[in-house]
């Protein structure tokens, strides 16, 4: 039946062989494409086999392929570039270039040291030479808050007048000042100076420097434009030789990259000194083929078998998903979760076939289902990612839905009518609330039902008839129970309800001997998964009458006459739209995953599977 | 007619006030599943399981207020 897919039929593999014909059936099992190779860990000092010893040619390639990675990692961001020639030495070109720039970059960080040790002199406009120590006078340098007042405090304090004051009151906060004064004032000079909260820099380094700083900054500012320029000319030329080069460095590291990997197979089987053992797991219907091809290329000098997979196995086999091919893209969202352990059931198909149900009924509008549509059409094109790709299938798909339930509603933007004439429909998303909230209950149950359903199938299979009736039947008899009895309290038909109680009390007993005290914690579970279903109905009338609210709002403004009217309630239509559409499409994409993953998935589905990677994908 | 404005302020007050509860709940559970995922990323579908499993207030909520609807209408 093809709702209890599984996952695809594992064979566990073994291959053994000279070390002599080791690099062959590494080169052929990386062509296959089809082993999943199982590493060999030693466990006991004991054994005699030890892990393989890599290829001698392994270490040359694994530095090329780390040479090639760090030139494209310290690459300009560029495009790359179709080029017929290939541009010769590009490598080393490239690498030379790189420390050009380092060198440059070096220098201008000397360069703007330097200009940084001498702003404060060529602020106060005063020679080098002015700042050396002298035997007569005496020199302060620093920051005040205030220098006009300063100098009136000199000018009051310092005998006749003499000393010489200089500032630069460029900065409001800081002004830069120089008093030179005679030795003997300094004591007074220290103390006006502390006065006005004077905080000294050192001009120590002015010994450094000759003549004019005005002329050293030009002739500093001179060279580092000159600097700038060279690395200008020189990240230009890097950039075009990096377009060039990028597809062929892209390719070569591609290419070492599947070198590396075969020649360090041999570090993931058991080898002794003349032989090698290999294990893997492959899908069972592909083993003749890997069998014939390996048999045939090393002349019958292996040695290899196939088994079933045992019971202890099933949890280290690699999953590979099988699926009808329309429901492939689906496997993405799976994969995003769990993938199936061994033995479960593969939920994929019965998520191809209700995720978009609820993604349409949630939407439901078909003037939104083809925007979208449209939108993840071109976006199909533009992504290349095969994750994406699925993605978007996805999305293709659930907007199609979305198109379909919109006719049922007839909504198109939100207008139920148009011109006039009012679009035919089965339901009225605005009107029916209550005949939705019934639907989505009933959707509801008959999904958290399947999903009990297939638990019980997995239970089945994995711990036999009586734990599975323990644990996912009870569920189920409890519901009927349950429904038996308000049945028969709404009146519906009549049931005896001290036998509905006792059905529901003998449901529970079964649950505890199933699940013990937990399971009974999670008796309200069950109402609560089913009643979850009626965001299907929530999400929609959110959906509805937002859109309802922007229409009216708009055609408020168009009534009203004006070119401002027109205008306004143009804009809102657009904006309004686009923000619903936009909440549209995140909004039951969310809710419909949500619905799978815990509600649905909840019921049976325990996942964890390690995904098949074969040997040379 | 005061008698269903006051069930009706009774009838949100459940739902709201369950929401937040469920809220609070949600919001640890949610941000130490988020560090698991970051960890294991196996660990997605469990994260999400005990994330979601403070949903039943709101649904207890969600009862109780429309229970309170229908006696208003009643009333």
């Amino acid at each position: 039946m093809v709702m209890m897919l599984k996952p695809e039929k594992m064979c566990k593999v073994t291959i053994a062989g000279t070390k002599s014909s080791l690099p062959t059936v590494v080169n052929k099992l990386h062509e296959l494409k089809m082993l999943h190779i199982e590493d060999y860990k030693k466990i006991q000092q004991s054994e005699w086999l030890d892990i393989g010893t890599p290829n001698e040619k392994a270490s040359e390639v694994a530095q090329k392929l780390l040479k090639i990675r760090s030139i494209k990692s310290q690459l300009p961001k560029v495009k790359a570039k179709e080029s017929n020639a290939k541009v010769p030495d590009a490598e080393n070109r490239i690498l030379k270039l790189l420390d050009k720039i380092k060198q440059i970059d070096e220098e201008k960080n000397k360069i703007e040291s330097q200009l940084k040790e001498i702003s404060p002199f060529s602020a106060l406009n005063l020679n080098f030479e002015l700042f050396a120590p002298y035997k007569n006078i005496f020199v302060a340098t620093g920051y005040v808050s205030n220098a006009s007042k300063l100098n009136t405090a000199l000018e009051a304090g310092i005998n006749d007048k003499e000393y010489q004051f200089y500032s630069n009151t460029a900065d409001k906060n800081k002004h830069l000042v120089a008093v030179f004064a005679k030795i003997s004032e300094k004591e007074k000079v220290l103390q006006i100076l502390q006065k006005h909260s004077f905080q000294e820099i050192s001009t120590a380094t002015a010994s450094n420097y000759k003549g004019s700083p005005k002329v050293l900054t030009e002739k500093l500012q001179k060279e580092k434009a000159m600097l700038e320029n060279g690395k200008n000319s020189v990240s230009v030329e890097l950039a075009k030789i990096a377009s060039l080069s990028l597809d062929d460095f892209d390719s070569e590291e591609m290419k070492l990259a599947k070198e590396a990997e075969k020649l360090q197979a041999p570090l993931r089987f058991a080898a002794s000194k003349n032989a090698f053992v290999a294990e893997g797991w492959m899908p069972l219907s592909k083993y003749g083929i890997l069998e014939s091809k390996l048999t045939g290329i090393s002349k019958n000098k292996i040695f290899i078998e196939k088994a079933e997979v045992s019971h202890e196995d099933e949890e280290k086999v690699p999953i590979s998903l099988k699926n009808p091919r329309p429901s492939r893209s689906f496997e993405f969202l799976i994969e995003l979760f769990a993938l199936p352990k061994y033995q479960e059931i593969d939920p994929t198909f019965l998520m191809f076939l209700a995720f978009p149900l609820f993604f349409g009924f949630m939407l439901g509008d078909i003037g939104y289902g083809l925007v979208a549509f449209g939108f993840f059409a071109y976006l199909r094109h533009k992504l290349k990612d095969n994750d994406a790709k699925r993605l978007i299938n996805v999305l293709m798909l659930s907007s199609l839905s979305s198109i379909a339930f919109g006719v049922l509603f007839g909504e198109f933007f939100g207008f139920e009518e148009l011109f006039g004439y009012v679009l035919p429909h089965l339901i009225s998303r605005a009107h029916e609330t209550n005949t939705l909230l019934t639907i989505s209950v009933l959707v509801g149950l008959v999904h958290v039902n399947i999903g009990l359903l297939l638990g019980f199938y997995n239970e089945l299979h994995h711990k036999g008839f009586k734990a599975a009736m323990l644990e996912k039947a009870s569920w189920m008899i409890l519901e009927i129970g349950a429904i038996l009895w308000a049945a028969n309290k709404f009146g519906y038909f009549a049931f005896n309800h001290y036998a509905a109680y006792a059905i529901m009390l003998a449901a529970v007993a079964m649950l505890y001997l199933g699940e013990g005290i937990k399971g009974i914690f999670e008796l309200p579970s069950i109402a609560t998964n089913i009643l979850s279903y009626a965001r299907l109905m929530a999400v929609g009338l959110a959906s509805v009458s937002l859109a309802a609210v922007v229409n009216e709002f708009a055609f408020n403004s168009f009534h009203s006459g004006s070119i401002l009217g027109i205008l306004g309630g143009t804009l809102l239509l657009i904006v309004g739209h686009t923000v619903n559409l936009l909440l549209g499409m995140l909004s039951p994409f969310l809710h419909s995953i949500r619905l799978h993953y815990v509600e649905f998935f909840g019921k049976f589905f325990a996942g964890g599977g390690r995904k098949y990677q074969p040997f040379g994908e | 007619m005061a008698e269903a404005g006051l069930i009706a302020i009774g009838a949100g007050l459940a739902i709201g006030l369950s929401a937040i509860g469920a809220g609070i709940a949600e919001k640890d559970i949610g941000a130490a599943a988020v560090g698991a995922i970051a960890e294991k990323p196996e660990f997605f579908g469990k994260g999400l399981l005990f994330t979601v499993i403070p949903e039943t207030l709101v649904i207890f909520g969600l009862v109780i207020a429309l229970q309170l609807l229908g006696l208003a209408h009643a009333g």
